[in-house]
């Protein structure tokens, strides 16, 4: 009888365990951190990676892994997670070394300035709840969690249960290895517009927070011990950042000295970028996207300094015209793609949007139940850099539609009564356009069966990028011509 | 410590393992062992007053049986009746210190204001020791037992220790009396997988009506009677009908895990419920509901006082102290004697009003075993029952006359408007919390005829498993619990 109740009580706990990880899967917030995590971490355990990058939002937009590909020809994945405590930085860093063999691993230091004794629940959960089960995710919550809380972390559905009414598509369905090419870089195309205001020159040393101070030795313990070799750095940012705040040091840049005298005993090269700004040739106004983030811009300068760096100082292989390594020149173009995306996204002109979109692996989809499309000139010339005639021999008619595909017009066509075409460009992709979709006349776009379209009356136009494969912009125009979204 | 927290699980994993593992002769020591530590765990002090509360009425009932072999029947009958009002009297004296004395003092000093005489009498400001309203009645019966032979006095203070303070029960019931639980100790329980399964499942069934359903509605209940001013008509209808549902689900989760845990160490302890919103009377329903409490104090208090064989007059005496002291027993507050005195009142108008009933029903030929009519008499049975409740949940008398004043207010837009959204639960936990009303009468009215654990044990593994899965993923995912939730304490636990 016993015997029956332990086998069966086992079966009973071992499915409520499975369930238990499939709603924790399900529950969790989906963030790109999620998605870095598990690429990084479980998904591309194969792709060997020279340098691996990690500390907090500061290290996300520090150092791009496919400027230093295209460079220099090195791998790198950036496991940086947004409010990194250090200490989970620690553990994280144990996990990536489960994973991948001696990589140079690069450190940012900017949380070194916590006080806090715990960092924020939600910045920690950002890392360890995209960690799975393992030892070193149980250090991590041990060591880097309240008490209270353990519970809560080993069993995230405790924490997200409520989510139950909020659940989207996207949390069945999460594909994190659609930005794979981006290696866990993000940086914002903003820029700050205003300069530094803290200053970073002075020589004197302030302690470490002792916490945070473990753990940096515990790092530099680690690498010693496992024999990788580390880098530490600080990225550009304005220290009054955290003056104010009740839980930072209250001085982060005689701070960094202290870490420059750590480092340089321990044999560690400590890069401090906000004391090369000079060097650089870094602009906070035009190089920052806010106090204490890089934008593309200045990421790219760090990056190509940072770059150079390694090649010089370190035996790293140039991998660009390895074959095994096709897959960094293609991830390079579709991360390329989704930068100019993000360009193009921005831009409200519609001038200088039609040069950014004139690309041939863009498909353009203009259409329009305006009658006054015709009177449109500046519409007319802009959309003449593509071909487009706007069907000059018989210009009346208030539908009109046109489609082009590797910067040729596929299809252009005026009517006075409504457009609908269907376009197949390959088994991939397949087009519904209408002029005036059946249910409230404004004009529709299904691409593979979804709507793309905002539904908006007048001239709208989807660009569709064939390599990152989906819509990257759809606007409409006011009235001004100005592009809307 | 919270019979739904991980702590307890935890508690109670291992209290069940060794309790199988080891010799007989330990088992009840260790239920002692375990019933104390679970009790001190909230506050250890008041495992004195606990002890004391065990050592008088176990000293009572040896001195009863003592006074059992007196030769002389007049001496020892008064020797008797002397231990029986002396551990009464020290009993309820703490009783009433704890939970009466403010309350009593205060009812004092405003009477006495009345005929401008002031008094200053100190104030008590120890907490309520928990479960003390449970443990001082479960202790008194056997006092009452003893007295009246129905059971032997316990020699082993161990074994009556843990019978005043059985882990499942010392918090909030079921109120055992001493005849029907005692004995217990003394059997031997062994391992059994369908009783172990068995009380499991009233564990879990337990726990899904707590935080699923019962803390949902508490958060409507809450919004509305906490500002009773700020709400008017079909807000206040739906928060007075939520919490006739609310203060169900929670005491019935509680009992059911009581008992679910009971019944995992081999031990039977009184079902407090048996479909209480389903009776067709007021007397039905207290034959249902927390029928461990009624039937103490029928036997203990209504009986005694001459029951109903001394003339309809005495009769409704009777019913109506039985349930002012009901009320009292619940809490020192006026609106809980109103409470109980509604209640007195329904069973006393019943009485009253039975001739006139049974005339027009005679009258006018109505037909009485049809469904429709049974129909009727629940429904009004609900009503009057979910009626007494307003002065239950609410915080002050003017509270409940506030929220009676404000049912009458016909508002049925805020059914449509989304206003109904705002009070706490939005429009998919308000679906959750009347999926769960219905889940509840569902399985009572099933309950009447069936045994609901026989019939899931008789189905296919997968329908089986699909139930007890499909359970725990519920709680999981719908329960009321985890960061951002302040777990709700039972009710009757803070009786």
């Amino acid at each position: 009888m016993v015997k029956k109740a332990f086998i069966k009580g086992s079966i009973f706990i071992i499915i409520l365990f499975l369930i238990n990880v499939t709603l924790n899967s399900l529950f969790v917030i989906k963030t790109n951190h999620r998605a870095k995590l598990t690429e990084g971490l479980y998904t591309n355990t194969g792709d060997a990676f020279d340098v691996v990058l990690l500390g907090s939002s500061h290290m996300d937009a520090l150092i791009n892994p496919n400027t230093l590909w295209k460079q220099y020809g090195i791998t790198s994945f950036d496991y940086s997670t947004g409010g990194q405590p250090i200490d989970v930085t620690y553990y994280l860093l144990k996990e990536i070394l489960k994973k991948h063999v001696n990589p140079i691993v690069v450190v940012d230091l900017y949380y070194l300035g916590s006080t806090d004794k715990f960092g924020n629940e939600g910045y920690i959960r950002t890392a360890l709840d995209n960690i799975k089960f393992s030892l070193n995710k149980v250090d991590a919550i041990i060591n880097c969690t309240p008490k209270k809380q353990w519970i809560n972390y080993f069993f995230p559905i405790f924490k997200y249960h409520d989510r139950w009414k909020e659940l989207t598509e996207r949390d069945y369905t999460f594909d994190t290895s659609e930005i794979y090419y981006k290696k866990g870089f993000g940086a914002s195309h903003d820029l700050y517009g205003k300069e530094n205001t803290s200053n970073s020159s002075t020589t004197d040393k302030a302690n470490l927070p002792p916490k945070t101070e473990e753990y940096l030795n515990k790092i530099i313990n680690l690498s010693k011990k496992e024999g990788f070799k580390l880098i530490f750095t600080n990225a550009p940012h304005d220290y009054n950042q955290t003056s104010g705040s009740k839980f930072w040091t209250t001085e982060p840049a005689k701070m960094f000295n202290k870490v420059a005298e750590i480092s340089k005993n321990n044999n560690i090269p400590f890069i401090n970028y906000n004391k090369m700004i000079g060097e650089l040739g870094f602009n906070f106004k035009t190089d920052m996207v806010n106090i204490g983030h890089l934008n593309i811009n200045g990421s790219n300068k760090v990056t190509l300094n940072f770059g150079k760096y390694l090649i010089e100082n370190y035996k790293l292989t140039d991998h660009r015209n390895d074959p095994n390594y096709a897959n960094w020149n293609s991830d390079y173009i579709l991360n390329s793609h989704a930068e100019a995306a993000i360009d193009i996204t921005s831009e409200t002109d519609l001038k200088k949007y039609t040069a950014l979109i004139n690309n041939k692996d863009y498909i353009i989809v203009a259409s329009s139940n305006d009658d006054k499309i015709l009177e449109n000139t500046a519409l007319k010339t802009s959309l003449s850099q593509f071909g487009l005639k706007l069907d000059s021999k018989n210009n009346v008619g208030s539908n009109y539609l046109a489609v082009i595909n590797d910067n040729k017009v596929q299809s252009e066509t005026l009517s006075n009564s409504k457009l609908a075409k269907t376009f197949e460009f390959d088994k991939d992709i397949n087009l519904q356009v209408s002029t005036s979709s059946d249910d409230n006349n404004m004009p529709s776009l299904i691409l593979n069966g979804v709507e793309c379209l905002n539904k908006q009356d007048g001239t709208n136009i989807v660009v569709y990028d064939k390599l990152l494969k989906n819509v990257i912009d759809n606007i409409y125009l006011d009235s001004n011509n100005t592009i809307k979204r | 410590m919270q019979f739904i927290s991980l702590s307890f699980l935890m508690f109670f994993l291992i209290v069940c393992t060794l309790y199988f593992v080891i010799p007989f002769k330990f088992q009840c020591a260790w239920l002692l062992i375990s019933s104390y530590f679970f009790y001190m765990i909230v506050n250890p002090k008041y495992a004195i007053l606990i002890a004391t509360s065990t050592i008088i009425t176990y000293l009572s009932g040896l001195l009863i049986e003592n006074a059992n072999k007196i030769s002389n029947k007049k001496n020892a009958t008064r020797l008797k009746k002397l231990y029986v009002f002396a551990s009464f009297s020290s009993n309820l004296g703490i009783l009433f210190l704890f939970k009466y004395y403010n309350f009593f003092n205060d009812t004092l000093t405003r009477i006495l204001n009345l005929f401008s005489i002031s008094i200053h009498m100190p104030a008590f400001k120890y907490l309520l020791p928990l479960g003390i309203s449970f443990y001082t009645l479960q202790s008194l019966s056997y006092t009452m037992d003893v007295y009246r032979k129905d059971v032997a006095a316990e020699k082993n203070l161990g074994k009556y220790a843990l019978f005043v303070s059985f882990f499942p029960q010392v918090v909030a019931g079921p109120i055992e009396k001493s005849k029907n639980m005692l004995h217990q100790f003394n059997e031997k329980h062994f391992f059994n997988y369908d009783r172990v399964k068995n009380g499991l499942l009233l564990i879990l069934w337990g726990v899904m009506v707590k935080i699923v359903i019962a803390d949902r509605l508490a958060i409507l209940v809450k919004t509305v009677y906490t500002n009773p001013n700020n709400y008017k008509g079909f807000a206040t209808i739906i928060a007075t009908l939520f919490f006739t549902f609310q203060i169900y689900c929670d005491f019935l989760s509680y009992s059911n895990i009581a008992r679910g845990a009971a019944e995992v160490l081999g031990f039977k302890v009184t079902n407090n419920f048996r479909q209480p919103y389903l009776s067709k009377s007021i007397k039905e329903f207290w034959s249902c509901w927390h029928i461990s409490l009624t039937s103490w104090f029928k036997d203990y208090v209504y009986f005694p006082l001459g029951g109903n064989r001394r003339g309809n007059l005495i009769t409704y005496c009777n019913i109506m102290i039985i349930f002012l002291v009901s009320g009292l027993w619940h809490g020192a507050t006026s609106t809980f004697v109103i409470w109980g005195g509604l209640h007195g009142l329904y069973q006393i108008s019943a009485y009253l009003l039975k001739p006139a009933k049974v005339k027009i029903i005679k009258t006018f030929k109505i037909k009485t075993e049809i469904f429709s009519f049974k129909l009727l008499q629940v429904l009004i049975t609900f009503l009057l029952v979910n009626f007494a409740w307003i002065f239950f949940r609410a915080t002050s008398f003017l509270n409940a006359i506030t929220v009676i004043k404000n049912i009458f207010y016909f508002n049925p837009w805020v059914l449509l408007d989304g206003s109904i959204f705002k009070l706490g639960l939005d429009s998919f936990d308000l679906s959750v919390a009347i999926i769960g009303i219905f889940l509840v009468l569902t399985v009572d009215i099933m309950g009447r005829t069936k045994n609901l654990r026989i019939q899931l044990s008789k189905q296919n593994i997968i329908f089986r498993w699909g139930a007890y899965i499909g359970s725990v993923v519920a709680i999981l995912v719908l329960g009321m619990y985890g960061p951002g939730y302040s777990m709700q304490q039972f009710i009757y636990s803070q009786f």
